[in-house]
């Protein structure tokens, strides 16, 4: 789990440390404070070795095509686009100091390789590399962890897509997934459902989905032409596609889906109100605190709701209590600082009707 | 007095009372209590004056409006043990960067020294600083000050504080003597009868009100309908520290 991380000289923040981190991290904080871009911060920690790791996110916000220069796959990573400085994230996991380092490197000579590469839109093509051509734009990413773990690879800048290759790599790296504000891939949370009915965990998605659809019964990742599809039993007589049923219950199905398979990884949501309404909040927070801990999770969400953090803070009760923190990230003298509450400071301060956006 | 966020400053006299925190509703509609909770507060001005109880804040937002004090805000910690993690929070909440004056006003109750005290050890718990005395200021960024009512005196020669009584009592203290004598002697009567009353203060307070247009009137409403004579000479220190308060220059140079 990570216990903190900071970001140095990554998009729209020079420097920040987030000192405490729990298995249930909500960030709050106005527009354009950088919440968003700290979610992508942690997903990058997790998914450098994917070499969709920097376009991804203009899917994520709903931009289908992009060209291939290093302004558009490089540049939108570091601060005012200015790629002279490195991007460094830093974290300590479970004990373990673990750093990535990202740097622009324009001239970068391919070892032989193989590699992977991705287009915009495309998923991900494994291809071989022949290792011969010339210097191409790169960004050299270099991870080191105090455990001894070193991975180093180039996402390189090719005439017709993104290309990763790689020097060295280790195994057994944890899983990340991220949620932006809309539904994610269905496709994709079906293959997940299947791997939690595989392992025989799919049941313990029920409870928790009743938070916003009362009359589930059950769940089946059903095939429909080339896809593979969510389908649920609400007591009509025949299964519905997902999809027809409401935002809400398809966005937390993706969320639950996907902390069911990330055992000992992460799973960051992009304005996780969204689709929920209040009356469930407080019991989709109780399912999430149960299923994170469940399946050895951390969940890290953005909100712009205070009806929401306060629904975070009474669902995640009891036992769970201490696995809730928040952070604020606010501008301050030009920079975003992080402010962090512990329990005890969010649960006063709602007491006391303070704001904490 | 400026409009907070929450609207718990707009109120004018003669409205019902909205409660500042998540809501124990206090003479108000339900509709009230859940607009409180949809518009948390923030801290939009740089003075805060904070104080013990729905009353008080009733009190003394009435106090700081008269006085058109539009840099400070009036807020309500609910009671003395919520008071260290309530000083703690607001040090999280936006707009703390901005506060250059924090005043914290309780009741003396039995024993102003022991009031004062236990201010001092929440504050000194919260990391900011502790004045020695009441009504003075200490430190900066923010600076603090304690208010004490209804009025300690300082014991001669000694740092010790003297003095007990409520926020009742500081009302009943601002208007003419002669205007108690009337309900004095009713308690007196009632006591003679019944013996010792619990809350005297409470009591001669409500029965001095039922003497006045103000008959009936629960202390918060009595307030807000002008029932103290907040010209008396009793307020003078309050309103002297509070002005002061309020004058602290700002970075810019400006009065806060």
């Amino acid at each position: 789990m990570i216990e903190s991380f900071k970001i140095s000289n990554f998009k729209c923040f020079r420097e920040l440390e987030l000192p405490r981190l729990t298995r249930l991290t909500v960030i709050g904080g106005r527009n354009g404070v950088g919440k968003t871009a700290l979610l992508e911060a942690l997903f990058m920690f997790f998914d450098r070795l994917n070499p969709n790791v920097t376009i991804g996110q203009y899917a994520r916000r709903g931009v289908p095509a992009v060209p291939l220069t290093t302004d558009s796959v490089f540049a939108p990573i570091f601060p005012y686009f200015d790629m002279s400085a490195p991007v460094r994230l830093s974290a300590r996991i479970s004990g373990v100091a673990e750093d990535l380092l990202a740097s622009y490197n324009p001239a970068f000579r391919p070892a032989s390789v193989v590699g992977q590469e991705t287009q915009p839109g495309n998923g991900v093509v494994v291809v071989p590399t022949s290792g011969t051509s010339g210097p191409v734009a790169s960004l050299d990413l270099s991870y080191t962890s105090s455990a001894g773990r070193q991975d180093d690879a180039h996402l390189l800048l090719q005439p017709k897509a993104v290309a990763l290759a790689v020097d060295r790599v280790m195994a057994d790296m944890p899983r990340a997934v991220i949620v932006g504000t809309g539904s994610p891939d269905p496709n994709l949370v079906s293959q997940r459902y299947g791997e939690m009915d595989v392992s025989g965990t799919h049941d313990r998605l029920i409870e928790p989905l009743r938070a916003v659809e009362p009359r589930l019964k059950g769940l089946s990742s059903v095939q429909v032409g080339n896809a593979s599809l969510m389908h649920a039993d609400v007591g009509m007589g025949r299964k519905l596609p997902v999809a027809f049923l409401s935002e809400g219950f398809s966005r937390l199905l993706s969320i639950l889906v996907f902390i069911g398979t990330c055992r000992g990884g992460l799973v960051l949501v992009d304005e996780i109100e969204n689709g929920v309404h209040h009356s469930a909040a407080r019991s989709v927070w109780g399912g999430l605190a149960a299923a994170v801990r469940e399946f050895d999770c951390q969940l890290v969400v953005t909100t712009h709701s205070y009806a929401c953090i306060e629904s975070a803070a009474e669902g995640v009760a009891g036992e769970f209590a201490e696995d809730l923190s928040y952070v604020r990230l606010e501008r301050r003298e030009g920079a975003i600082i992080a402010n962090t509450y512990d329990r005890e400071t969010l649960d006063a301060a709602i007491a006391h009707g303070l704001e904490v956006r | 007095m400026t409009v907070d966020d929450s609207g718990t400053n707009t109120r004018q006299a003669g409205d019902s009372y909205r409660p500042e925190g998540t809501g124990t509703l206090v003479g108000a509609g339900a509709v009230e209590a859940s607009v409180a909770r949809r518009r948390p507060r923030k801290l939009e001005q740089p003075v805060q004056f904070i104080v013990e109880g729905a009353d008080a804040w009733e009190f003394w937002t009435g106090l700081a409006r008269r006085l058109e004090l539009s840099a400070m805000q009036v807020h309500d910690f609910r009671g003395i043990a919520e008071l260290r993690q309530y000083l703690r929070t607001v040090q999280h909440t936006p707009g703390w960067e901005g506060v250059r004056t924090l005043v914290i006003g309780r009741d003396c109750e039995q024993d102003a020294q022991a009031a004062l005290q236990s201010v001092q050890s929440h504050l000194s718990a919260a990391n900011l600083p502790v004045p020695l005395a009441p009504f003075s200021f200490e430190g900066s960024g923010p600076r603090v000050a304690i208010l004490l009512w209804p009025a300690p005196v300082k014991l001669a020669g000694s740092n010790v504080w003297m003095g007990t009584g409520t926020l009742e009592d500081l009302c009943l203290s601002c208007i003419p003597q002669d205007d108690l004598v009337c309900a004095d002697r009713f308690l007196q009567c009632v006591e003679g009868q019944r013996g010792p009353l619990k809350r005297r203060h409470k009591a001669r307070l409500q029965a001095y009100l039922a003497g006045t247009d103000h008959a009936g009137l629960q202390f918060r409403d009595a307030t807000a309908a002008g029932a103290w004579d907040l010209d008396s000479g009793v307020m003078d220190p309050f309103i002297a520290l509070l002005n002061s308060a309020s004058a602290y220059p700002t970075a810019t140079g400006s009065a806060a």
